[in-house]
This record gives structure tokens, sequence and C-alpha cells, in this order.
């Protein structure tokens, strides 16, 4: 479709995953342009999210912005790379409502700053102290066992490994029990057939 | 005389309360389940009266309670029980009709008292729909007693109960003053469409937001003698009294049914919703009736 | 705060009537009444609320046995707390337990309450509830049945009518202990109650 040929021109290239779902990589200096130009020249009008992946090894953000179309037939991610360290991106709450809930999130989880954004508070958690937690450097294990402690075992709890020995060495005493007696009997019976032959 | 009137507020807790278990119980069969026993009111109150903890924001807060009480009370007393003996009617005279009248409202009226001590936001929006409610409610209703005075030429109960003898039934004779006068009633047991002010879905059931052990103990109390005595009016209104204590049981058991039918298949109106509709259709039936009375009959 | 129903006056003359054990028979009649009506207060506090409308509508019915549900703290004499919780609840869980009327029962669902269940790595849920809200009756599952919860009741009654030690005794004689662990995960942001002793003693120092 023509959305490629137009891409080609801001030397972009649009990747196509799916019959309804296409993808566009563009640096964090040409982001605010693009986005403006999707909604205003390719009337791909509707936000559905703005989504944040931390890539540990390379040191960046990856950030996602998913667009519909007026028609709503077809979806076109867009995505950057941000800093790790004072990660900032130009907000987007006066193009499209919804982003300022979305950045808000962003901002409590993975530590993301929007200048200009009306109101960077707290969304989930209150009166957090640590570093974000949604961020791959956050061990969540070693927060919960410093915060809370785990409740210890019953007073009446058993070891599994002694148990299960024990009940496989009864079973294997029993069964070698009822052999033995299987086995008496067997005896006593010929000792009677012999002693009534004698008899007779 | 004190010994009768003991044994009338007895009497009326125990149906009262029996009646509330009913009512539960009937719910619960149309709902398709079982309900609890006929006597759970009971337990409920006994266990609110033993709480080990009330809680009381001072002296005006216990005063709101029993001022509802005292209202039910006198509104109990002076409702005659019996048409034929002498027997439970403590204290009847000329022109108790208005005397009653003026005694319903004492209910909201210590009920706002002293929710507004409690300073919670929730108490005082019930108590203003609840105030709210009462204006739809006393117009249709006021209308048909006073057409009742006009044809029975007397405001004393006792003569309006003789006159049903000789003449018919009242509610044959004026049909359209008893229809309004049912329809306020549906409000005045606190039942849909009318019930938004106790309501628990609302604004945390509105003034009883804050009552808890002996209080809402009391304020069920007082709500079930409440409803009994009403109860007692219409039956000496409109269907002339009751002889024994069967035929009582049996016309107060007809007229409560017939409410609790009304309440249990409709939801909810709002407050401006609810006066709406009972300041049109109500006040002209009940205006009709007595137009009637005073002009063709 | 007031007193009960048998003041101090009427409990004084039926002792001093001479008829033996009048507070214990007293008490246990009280107790048969209160396991017999049991007010809940209307709040679903996590994936456990789900199984709540269930149980006390029509299909298994909860109303039989004369427990029904009720809007506000302060009429309400049982909370039932359905699932994990966040510090943000544990927040308001713990004011609005404090707003009941003594006695006061609570029944944990699930095992998020007991050793933090599906949850047990997430940094936002508590652990162990023991440690901040004293519990009566622990029904366990992920989540339970509307007929595991109907047996919680029924063992709630059981242990009502027969007088052990329930939950609010323990709260009020253990109160630094829950306070330390409260104040401890929740940070100074928790809330004053203005109905314990601890509050008016001057308990700054807790």
């Amino acid at each position: 479709m023509d959305l490629a040929a137009k891409l080609k021109k801001l030397s972009l290239t649009l990747e196509q995953k799916n019959n309804y779902l296409y993808k566009v990589v563009v640096k964090s200096e040409q982001l605010e342009s693009l986005l403006l130009s999707f909604i205003n020249e390719f009337d791909y009008i509707t936000l559905d999210s703005i989504n944040c992946r931390d890539d540990l090894e390379d040191g960046v953000f990856t950030i996602t912005y998913c667009l519909q179309n007026r028609n709503r037939d077809h979806i076109v991610m867009i995505q950057t790379s941000i800093e790790r360290e004072n990660a900032t991106l130009p907000t987007m709450h006066i193009l499209w409502p919804q982003a300022e809930i979305m950045e808000r999130e962003m901002h409590e989880m993975f530590g993301v700053n929007f200048p200009g954004h009306p109101s960077l508070i707290d969304f989930a958690l209150e009166y957090w102290n640590d570093i974000p937690p949604m961020r791959r450097d956050f061990d969540t294990l070693e927060y919960v066992n410093k915060m809370n402690p785990f409740r210890g075992q019953r007073d009446d709890a058993l070891d599994a490994k002694e148990e299960m020995k024990k009940r496989r060495e009864a079973k294997k005493a029993a069964k070698l029990k009822a052999e033995q007696e299987a086995a008496a009997k067997e005896a006593q019976k010929v000792k009677t057939n012999t002693s009534e032959e004698v008899q007779r | 005389m004190i010994f009768q009137i003991i044994l009338l507020i007895m009497l009326a807790y125990s149906v009262g309360f029996i009646y509330f278990g009913l009512y539960r119980n009937i719910t619960a069969r149309i709902q398709g389940r079982y309900g609890p026993t006929v006597y759970q009111s009971f337990y409920d109150s006994i266990k609110l009266f033993c709480k080990k903890e009330t809680l009381s924001y001072g002296w005006m807060f216990y005063l709101g309670p029993i001022i509802m009480a005292t209202g039910a009370v006198l509104t109990l007393i002076l409702v005659p029980v019996f048409s034929d003996s002498d027997f439970l009617r403590s204290i009847t005279s000329q022109g108790n009709l208005f005397v009653l009248l003026y005694l319903m409202v004492l209910g909201p009226l210590g009920n706002a008292l002293a929710v507004g001590t409690g300073g919670n936001p929730f108490g005082v929006m019930g108590v203003v729909r609840g105030l709210t409610r009462l204006i739809g409610l006393e117009l249709p209703f006021y209308i048909a007693i006073v057409g009742l005075i006009i044809a029975a030429n007397s405001s004393d109960i006792m003569n309006i109960i003789d006159i049903q003898k000789t003449n018919g039934l009242n509610i044959v004779n004026h049909p359209l003053l008893f229809i309004a006068s049912m329809i306020s009633m549906v409000g005045f047991f606190g039942e849909s469409p009318f019930d938004i002010p106790g309501a628990p879905q609302e604004v945390y059931s509105g003034p009883r937001t804050e009552f808890s052990g002996k209080f809402l103990a009391l304020l069920m109390s007082q709500g079930s003698l409440f409803a009994f005595a009403k109860l007692l009016l219409i039956v000496d209104l409109f269907l002339g009294g009751a002889d024994s204590l069967l035929m009582l049981v049996i016309k107060t058991f007809v007229i409560f049914v017939s409410v609790i039918f009304i309440g249990i298949v409709y939801g909810r109106y709002k407050v401006e919703q609810a006066v709406d509709f009972l300041m049109r259709l109500p006040t002209l039936i009940a205006i009709l009736g007595l137009a009637r009375v005073v002009w063709f009959a | 705060m007031e007193s009960g129903f048998y003041g101090s006056s009427i409990k004084c003359k039926l002792e001093e009537s001479g008829i033996p054990n009048t507070h214990a028979i007293m008490e246990r009649v009280v107790r048969w009444f209160e396991s017999r009506s049991i007010f809940v207060i209307a709040y679903g506090t996590g994936c456990g609320a789900i199984e709540m409308p269930p149980t006390f509508t029509s299909r298994y019915d909860a109303e039989r046995m004369g427990v029904v549900g009720v809007a506000t703290p302060r009429q309400a004499d049982l909370m039932i707390l359905s699932g994990y919780l966040a510090y943000k609840t544990l927040r308001r869980v713990i004011r609005t337990y404090e707003q009941m009327q003594k006695p006061k029962y609570i029944i944990s669902l699930g095992s998020c309450p007991i050793n933090g269940g599906m949850y047990w790595d997430s940094y936002n849920t508590i652990k162990k509830l023991d440690d901040y809200i004293p519990i009566d009756v622990a029904v366990t599952g992920c989540m339970p049945r509307p007929e595991a919860i109907i047996e919680g009741f029924v063992l709630l009654q059981e242990r009502i009518k027969n007088g052990e030690k329930a939950g609010w005794e323990k709260y009020d004689k253990n109160l630094k202990f829950y306070k330390e662990n409260q104040r401890r995960v929740l940070g100074d942001h928790t809330d004053p109650s203005y109905e314990t002793d601890w509050y008016n003693l001057g308990g700054g120092d807790i």
C-alpha cells in the first residue's frame, strides 16, 4: 500500500507482520514528527497503547506506540529506543487524552520522565521508595524477603524423604511376611496329606 | 391501663417481628431459595442489644432513636385494636385521627436529629432524601384521610368503624381513596419503588450509617412497632376493624402481603422521580375520590 | 464506649439472687443468639470477591444461617478477606477493622493470606496476614467454592457458640505487636485508630 511508499520518502522501512499489523522502527529524535505525520497525513488517529520493554543487555528502553487507523482495520507499531539513564520522552497527552494515564504508569513502573505532563504522581503503588519495580535489575524476591517473612512449617511437620523411605520399607516387610505365611501354609498342607497317607 | 399498654407493646413487637421474618421468607421463596427462619428478627435484635461495644456521639445521638420509638409507641396506643371490646384500647378520645397524622411524622424527624450529630455525610444525604420523600408520600395519604373524615362526619376512628358496620366496608364505598392511600403505604413501609433512603446499596444505608449495637436494635424495634400501627390504622379505616385476634391477624396479613408483593417486584425510583410520580397520579386519584365524597354522595 | 445490654446493675442483682452461675448461663444464651445472626460487611478485597455473590444469592443460599450483608462497618460483625491484600488495601482494611464494634470476626479465603499463595514473589502483596490482623477462620482453596465458604460459616458459628478465644481479644491484648508489624510494612502512613486504648493513652511511641 502507499504507506510503505510514503515512509520510504522519509527513509523508513515498513515491516508487515500480519494482514493487519505493521511495524516501523525509528530514531528517538524523529519520533514526535513521525507521530504527527501519522495523525495528519496517514489517517492513523487512534492510540491503542504505549508499551515499554527493558533491554538490560543493550542498556536501552524499547518504547512501542500502537496506532490504529480511522477504519479500524490496520494497526501500526512505532518503535524507538531510548537510554536507560535519564530516560525522557515527549508527552503526547495533548493529542490523545488517554496517553496521560499510560505515561503516568510508565513513569511509575520504569522511571521514564515526561516533561510537560500534568500529573506524574502515584498510579498503583502508594508511598513507593525503591527503584521503579518493572526494571529488570529490581530483584523482587530479595525485596519480598526483606519486607515480609514467610510462615514457617507446622508444628507436626514431617520430613518427606524419611516418610517415603519408611513407607517403602514397611511395604517390603509386609510383602515378605505374606510370602512366608503362604510358604508355611503350603508346608502345613503337605504335612497333613502325608500324615493321612501314613494313617491309612 | 399500664398493663394493657405493656401488653399492647409486646403484642405489636412480636407480631411485627414475625411479620418481618415472614417478609424475608416470602421474598426468599419468590427468588427460589429458602430464607432464614421466621424468628430471625428476634435473633438479630437480641444480638445487636448484647454487643459489647457501642459507639455514641453524645446525648443527641441517644435521643434520636428514643424520639422515634416514642412516636411509634404513641401511635400504637392511639389506634384502637379491637372494635367490639374495650380491651387493649388504652387511650381513645375524640379527634384522634389528626393526632395520629402528626405523630406519623415523628419517625423521620427523630432520625434527622440524631444523624446530624454523627457528622457522617452519608447519613445527612440519606436524611435529606428521606424528608424529601416524605413530602411526596404525605400528600395522597392526607387527602384520602380528609375524604374519609368528611364521609363519616367525624374524626374519631371508632365512629368510622361503627359507620362501616352499617354502610358497608370503606374499601367498597370509597375505592379511589383506598388505592391512593395504599400507594402511600408502600412508601411508608419502606418498600420499593419508594425505598431509597434506607437501602443498603445507596449511600451505605443512608440514615443508619453510624448506628450500631443497641441503637440499631431500637431502630429495628421501632420500625416494626410503627409498621404494625400503620397496618392497624389501615385495617380500621378501610376494612372495618377487627373483633377478634384471628380476624386481626388475617386482615393485617392480607394488607401486609399485598404491600410486599408490590415491593418485591419493582426497582427503585430516585427521590425526584418518586416525588414527581406521587404528586401526579396518586394525588389525582385521591382528589377524584375526595370530589366524589363531597359532591356525589 | 458503652457497655453491653446486661449492664452492671442487672448483673449484680442476678448474682446476688443466689442462682448459681448466672453469669455463665447468660453468656451462653447470648452466644447462642450471636451465632444465629451474623452481619457481613459487603467488602470484596481480592480475587475471591467473585465467590461471594454466588454464596449469598439463590443457589448456595447463605441467608439460611442468618448471614446477611450490610453496608457499613459500624453495623457488621464479620469481615471476609477474600484473597491477596496489597499494601494499599491493607491500610483500608485495618481502618475498617478498627471501626467495627466488638465482638468482631474475620474469615480469610484462599491461600494468599496464609503464605502468599500465587503471589508469593510479588513486591506489592503481604505474605502472612496473621502478623497484621487476627484471623478466626481460614478457608483454604484458590478460590474456595461456595460450599467451602458455607462450611467456614458453620465452623465460625460453632466457635462462637463454644466461646473460644476470638481474634478481637487477641488484637486488644497484643496491640503493640500488631501495630509494630503494620508500621514496619506500611511506613508511617498508617492511620491512627481513634477507638483503641493505644491511641487514647498517647500511643505515639508504638
